[in-house]
């Protein structure tokens, strides 16, 4: 049960996107353990730089 | 945080075991040189279960389908729509999809998708199977399969049911998936760079540039059925325009206090909505407040243009996004309400299954008959040309495993075709007169009542009350019959002072509705959405809060409308602006400057001027935008669906696929045929309902002989919005001529020298492994399993071992 849940938490974090910054951190942790990840500010703040010319359409 | 994670070393774990597998299980698993599982092969052994299960499936479809279109009973349970589709949909989807994959896209497991051969973390972004399914869903789907089901059901509810469904199975869901394959073969590309490669430089370009002119109408209509909806409700412009404060302030919160808090955000957001949709009775009822917030259509023009110039300059953080986090939430809240409505209650359908306006083109909603004018009127729902974008944009650059296509292309398509039969059966669910009397334009209700004018100020009593007289004495003249073969009536059940339930017809009926709803008056309110809004509030409040709740079903199911369109109108507007940009920097290459303000202002105006220029002709034409200006859409979105399937036929030829250029073939024809036939009808027709030049003749000739400044003012806006319609329908069939010559001269060369190069990436061995169907077999959870322990841990962030939690 919790196992589910836990499982259905992640999809929904997916989902609205809300769980980039910990994945970004886990990859950072990874393949650079050598330096400090960005902050989670500075870590927003650069998706939001990314999505202003990445616009996706909706349809109709 | 979880930092832990990055310095134990994932074997570590000591209940970390990897899964042992029998024989046969082996056997079906594919391996790379690596040994590292990337897919399994596909199996299809009949067992007994599956025989009995797929019997009852193909049993309750027939049985579904013989009662919507055999029988035809008077009382027809707006529930066998639900069944027939699901089980017409689970046939299709096991079947036909399954044989396009093997005949066409012959998924490779153990090759790379972008996703994992990029994966940046950004766009490039293996995305768990199930949200990836709802994102896409998410993307494709909006105002369009709510809208053109509601509008179709003036010729009945069958035309437009066998359309939505084997429209998708055949069409639709076909084209989504083979654009979502082919694209996600050449690392994402979009659809106009596929154009250019597969079909050439001048039809690519031709076929990007038809594109674009057939956005600037699809938006202009869409504008149209939110002003439409919101044009003389205080309540609902509101409630719609607390959207934005709402999101102002979200993308603030987001962006200075809590980053990344989106699912708290979101929710305190969608609270605020409910509040404020709640607000809009009082608003409505306060005299000052109803007043400022009484607006025409045409002051709600230039707010919308207004806006729409904001939304596109201000940057994405502060509107656009935290806009669509609500969007999301109301879609979801919408399609929920709308399912439990049909689901639930189960209300019986009070349309005829075939009206008069199937075989005449008197239909006062749009006219035109059945062929060709139902298949451009339902675009989205059976096929829509804007969902190959989609499928040529985000969607293939996060996809896990090619074998995922079937699930995430045709298996999306299909939920949104379910939306479009839910949004039909909520429309037909509603008394007839009631619908003709929302959906007639001021002018085609008050020819068919037979009288000169709906007298009176709009926004008065004295109007209203004359309204809801015309709309009786209109629809007892309407030349259509109800279930039993009689001239309909307006009849609406509704509770007198005392709380005793009446049944009240005719004008009063309309003026009761009205307040049940909140708004001053419901009669002429075309474009669909506030159709289905009333019939979702009238399904919904036999299910929770009875009739005091009707306002706020009313006002629920016309903000989703209203938000999905205004985001719709800035992504596009956005998009459009960097596309227009991007072409003009061929000659001024500044312009390509995305940080260039004056440039992205300069281009964003003449992107917003283009819709808004239309828009503003919808809304001020005599005889009513939405007749005028929704065949002009619907041709227009089937045409990009058209070249998309184009191209895709195109595509199979060059793969070498003779014997299967039927399957993208067949659907390319038919939609050639239609849109073909809809603009011809639409340019030749001497009928005045239909030809747009015809009406421009005709209005040359009544302004020749007008008199009253008024009648001279009014021939002379309808010689200029046929002339402007008349020539976007020319220039239309004109482009797509152009693409599809090219492309046939592209096929015949392919075909003669035999020539398959192909423009797909070349192969690169996968290291990845996800399961393919939404739910995972047992074999699948074993070799997540396992790949979890040998995997590429970047592919399953969060999900690998030495995961925290927090």
């Amino acid at each position: 049960m919790r196992e589910r849940l836990r499982e259905w938490r992640h999809l929904w974090r997916d989902f609205t996107g809300e769980s980039a910054y910990d994945r970004y951190v886990e990859r950072h942790l990874r393949d650079h353990p050598d330096h400090e990840p960005m902050s989670s500010r500075q870590f927003w703040r650069q998706r939001a730089d990314f999505d202003e010319s990445n616009v996706s359409t909706g349809c109709c | 945080m979880q930092k832990k994670s990055a310095v134990k070393p994932p074997t570590d774990a000591p209940d970390v075991e990897s899964p042992s597998y029998t024989t046969d299980e082996e056997s079906l698993i594919i391996r790379n040189k690596a040994g590292v599982p990337v897919g399994v092969k596909p199996q299809n052994t009949w067992t007994l279960k599956k025989i009995v299960l797929w019997a009852v499936v193909v049993l309750l479809g027939t049985t579904g389908w013989a009662i919507l279109a055999v029988f035809r009973g008077e009382e027809v349970n707006t529930i066998w729509f639900v069944i027939t589709a699901v089980c017409t949909y689970a046939i299709a989807y096991r079947f036909y999809a399954l044989y396009i994959q093997r005949k066409i896209m012959q998924p490779d497991d153990s090759n790379a998708t972008p996703a994992e051969r990029v994966n940046n973390g950004k766009d490039f972004d293996p995305t768990q199977r199930v949200v990836l399914y709802g994102h896409h869903f998410a993307a494709i789907a909006g105002a369009g399969p709510l809208v053109g089901p509601v509008l179709a059901a003036q010729m009945g509810y069958l035309p437009g049911t066998l359309w939505i469904i084997f429209g998708v199975l055949v069409a639709g869901a076909v084209q989504d998936m083979l654009v979502l394959f082919f694209s996600m073969r050449r690392g994402g590309r979009s659809l106009g760079q596929m154009a250019i490669d597969e079909i050439g430089k001048v039809g690519g370009t031709i076929m990007t540039i038809g594109v674009f002119v057939m956005l600037m109408i699809v938006l202009a209509v869409l504008a149209m059925i939110c002003v439409n909806a919101l044009a003389e409700s205080p309540w609902g412009v509101f409630s719609v325009s607390m959207t934005i404060p709402i999101a102002l302030g979200m993308g603030l919160w987001l962006r200075y206090v809590q980053p990344g808090a989106i699912t708290g955000v979101s929710i305190v957001g969608f609270a605020l909505l409910i509040a404020a949709i709640i607000g809009g009775r009082w608003v409505s009822a306060n005299p000052t407040l109803h007043e400022f917030f009484h607006l025409s259509p045409t002051t709600l023009v230039w707010a919308m243009v207004v806006y729409g110039f904001l939304a596109a300059v201000l940057p994405v953080w502060l509107l656009l996004t935290p806009r669509d986090y609500l969007s999301t939430f109301m879609k979801v809240g919408t399609i929920v309400v709308l399912a439990i409505s049909i689901i639930v209650v189960r209300p019986i359908a009070q349309m005829p299954a075939i009206t008069e306006f199937a075989t005449n083109t008197d239909g006062p909603v749009f006219a035109g008959t059945l062929f060709p004018f139902l298949f451009i009127t339902v675009a989205c729902g059976a096929i829509s040309g804007m969902h190959a974008t989609v499928s040529s944009g985000t969607t293939p650059k996060m996809i896990q495993k090619e074998s995922q296509t079937r699930m995430i292309g045709y298996g999306g398509m299909l939920m949104e075709s379910f939306v479009a039969i839910m949004a039909l059966a909520a429309a037909v669910s509603l008394n007839q007169g009631v619908y003709f009397s929302m959906n007639m334009s001021p002018a085609a209700m008050a020819a068919t009542a037979g009288i000169e004018q709906i007298e009176g100020e709009p926004g008065t009593e004295e109007f209203y009350a004359n309204q809801a007289e015309a709309a009786e004495a209109a629809i007892a003249n309407i030349g259509v019959s109800d279930v039993h073969g009689n001239q309909p009536g307006i009849e609406w059940e509704t509770r007198d002072a005392n709380g005793n339930e009446v049944t009240l017809t005719g004008g009063e009926a309309m003026r009761a509705l009205a307040e049940d709803v909140g708004e001053p008056s419901v009669i002429s309110r075309t474009g669909g959405a506030p159709t289905l809004a009333v019939g979702i509030a009238n399904i919904m409040h036999r299910f929770a809060g009875g009739k005091a709740m009707m306002g706020f079903w009313y006002h629920f199911a016309i903000m989703f409308e209203a938000l999905f369109i205004l985001s719709a109108v800035d992504a596009v507007t956005r998009v459009s602006r960097f596309q227009l940009g991007d072409a003009i920097g061929n000659i001024v290459p500044k312009f390509r400057d995305p940080s260039w303000r004056l440039g992205s202002w300069l281009t964003t105006g003449v992107v917003v001027a283009a819709w808004g220029s239309l828009l503003l002709m919808g809304v001020t034409d005599p005889r009513g935008g939405i007749q005028t200006l929704y065949p002009l859409f619907g041709i227009a979105n089937q045409l990009i669906a058209t070249m998309a399937l184009l191209l895709c036929t195109v595509m199979v030829a060059r793969k070498g696929f003779t014997k299967s250029l039927w399957i993208p073939g067949i659907p390319f024809v038919w939609m050639l045929i239609v849109t073909f036939a809809a603009s011809w009808q639409k340019i030749f027709s001497a009928d005045p309902a239909l030809g747009y030049w015809t009406q421009w003749r005709i209005a040359r000739e009544a302004k020749a002989s007008a008199t009253s400044p008024e009648d001279i003012e009014t021939q002379s806006a309808v010689i200029r919005n046929t002339f402007i319609q008349g020539t976007m329908s020319i220039i239309f069939v004109l482009l797509v001529t152009v693409v599809v010559i090219c492309a046939i001269l592209r096929i015949r060369k392919t075909m003669s020298l035999k020539d398959t190069t192909t423009s797909e990436d070349p192969y690169q061995e996968s290291n990845y492994f996800a399961p393919s169907t939404i739910v995972a077999s047992s074999l699948d959870k074993k070799l997540v399993k396992e790949y979890e322990i040998v995997g590429d841990p970047n592919l399953i962030p969060g999900r690998g071992h030495g995961h925290g939690g927090h």
